[in-house]
C-alpha cells in the first residue's frame, strides 16, 4: 500500500515536470518568434525610411533650376543631382548596385566608380519617373516616394 | 498523519501550478502586445509615407483633376464630393481594393492673384476605426497655375 501510493507520488510528480517544461518550452518558441518578427518589422521599416527619406531630402537640397537629372547606371537610372553654379562641376549620384542603393559625390566629368559608392540601404528595384516638369516619382521595393520640386525642374 | 502530509504535498505542487500558469499568461500576454505594437508600427510608417506621397502630389497639381489624375495607377482613385479617396495594398501598391485609405480634401479659396488650396489628408485601415495618421497642408496656385 505505501508502495502504491510512492509509486503514484513519482507519476506525478514527472507528470509536473513535464507540464512546466512543456509550458517553458513553448513560451521560449513563442518568444523567440515574437522577437524575430519584432526585428525584421524593426529593420524593415529602418531600411525604408533610411533609402525613401534619403534620397527625399537628398533631391530637396538640390530643389534648384537644373539641379536634378536622371541619367542611366549600371542597373538602371540614376539620379544625379548637381551643385550650383553653371559649370556644375560635381555632382551627387544615386543609384542602384548590387542589391543596395548607393551613392557617390564626385566630378560631373568622371564616370560612376559603384566599387567605391558609398551603400544607403538594400533594394532590389531603384526606378525614377518624372511626372509633368516638376513631380519626381521614386520607387524601390521598399516603396516609393514622391517628390514634388519647388524651384527646378527634372531635367 | 501520512494522509495529511500527501494533501500539503499536493496542495502546494497545485498552487505551484497556479502560478507557473499566471506567468506564463503574464508572459504570453506581453509577447502578444510586443507583436501587435510591432504590427501598429509598420502600419503607421506606411501611413506616414502614404500621407507625405500625397501631401507631395497636392504641390505638383494644379487642380483636383490633375490630382486626381497624378495619384491614379491602378484604379485606385475614388472621387468624393469635396475630396479624393486612394487606396493601397499592404506593400504600398496601388490597388483598387486596397488596405489603406488614403482621403483628401481638396477646398480651394479664391483670392485676387491665385487659389489657395487648403487640403487634409487622412490615412486609415480597412480594419482601424481611427486614422493612423493626418496632416494639414495648402498649397497657393498663382493665377491657375502654381507660382
Amino acid at each position: 500500500m505505501r508502495e502504491e501510493a510512492k509509486r503514484s507520488q513519482h507519476r506525478y510528480i514527472i507528470a509536473l515536470l513535464g507540464v512546466f517544461a512543456m509550458g517553458f518550452l513553448l513560451l521560449v518558441l513563442f518568444g523567440t518568434k515574437t522577437y524575430l518578427q519584432t526585428v525584421r518589422s524593426q529593420n524593415e521599416n529602418n531600411d525604408r525610411r533610411a533609402v525613401l527619406t534619403y534620397v527625399a531630402t537628398a533631391v530637396r537640397a538640390y530643389d534648384r533650376a537644373g539641379g536634378v537629372a536622371i541619367g542611366t547606371g549600371p542597373e538602371g537610372a540614376v539620379l544625379l543631382l548637381r551643385d550650383a553654379g553653371s559649370d556644375a562641376a560635381y555632382e551627387h549620384r544615386i543609384y542602384l548596385y548590387r542589391g543596395n542603393l548607393v551613392e557617390e559625390y564626385t566630378a560631373s566629368a568622371s564616370s560612376l566608380t559603384p566599387e567605391s559608392a558609398q551603400a544607403l540601404g538594400p533594394t532590389d528595384t531603384f526606378s525614377l519617373e518624372k511626372e509633368g516638369k516638376d513631380l519626381l516619382r521614386v520607387r524601390t521595393d521598399r516603396g516609393e516616394t514622391v517628390i514634388c520640386l519647388r524651384a527646378g525642374e527634372v531635367g | 498523519m501520512m494522509r495529511r502530509g500527501h494533501t500539503a504535498f499536493y496542495l502546494s505542487t497545485l498552487l505551484l501550478l497556479l502560478l507557473f500558469v499566471g506567468v506564463l499568461a503574464v508572459l504570453t500576454g506581453v509577447f502578444s502586445q510586443a507583436q501587435r505594437k510591432s504590427a501598429e508600427a509598420r502600419e503607421l510608417t506606411t501611413a506616414t509615407a502614404l500621407a507625405r506621397n500625397a501631401a507631395e502630389a497636392l504641390s505638383a497639381a494644379h487642380d483636383e483633376t490633375e490630382l486626381a489624375h497624378i495619384l491614379r495607377e491602378n484604379d485606385n482613385i475614388q472621387q468624393e464630393e469635396g475630396g479624393i479617396c486612394a487606396f493601397y495594398d499592404q506593400a504600398q501598391q496601388p490597388s483598387a481594393e486596397g488596405f489603406y485609405r488614403v482621403h483628401l480634401t481638396y477646398e480651394p479659396q479664391s483670392t485676387p492673384g491665385g487659389t489657395l488650396v487648403r487640403s487634409t489628408i487622412t490615412v486609415e485601415t480597412e480594419k482601424g476605426t481611427q486614422p493612423l495618421c493626418s496632416l494639414s497642408t495648402a498649397v497657393y496656385i498663382r493665377g491657375g497655375q502654381e507660382p
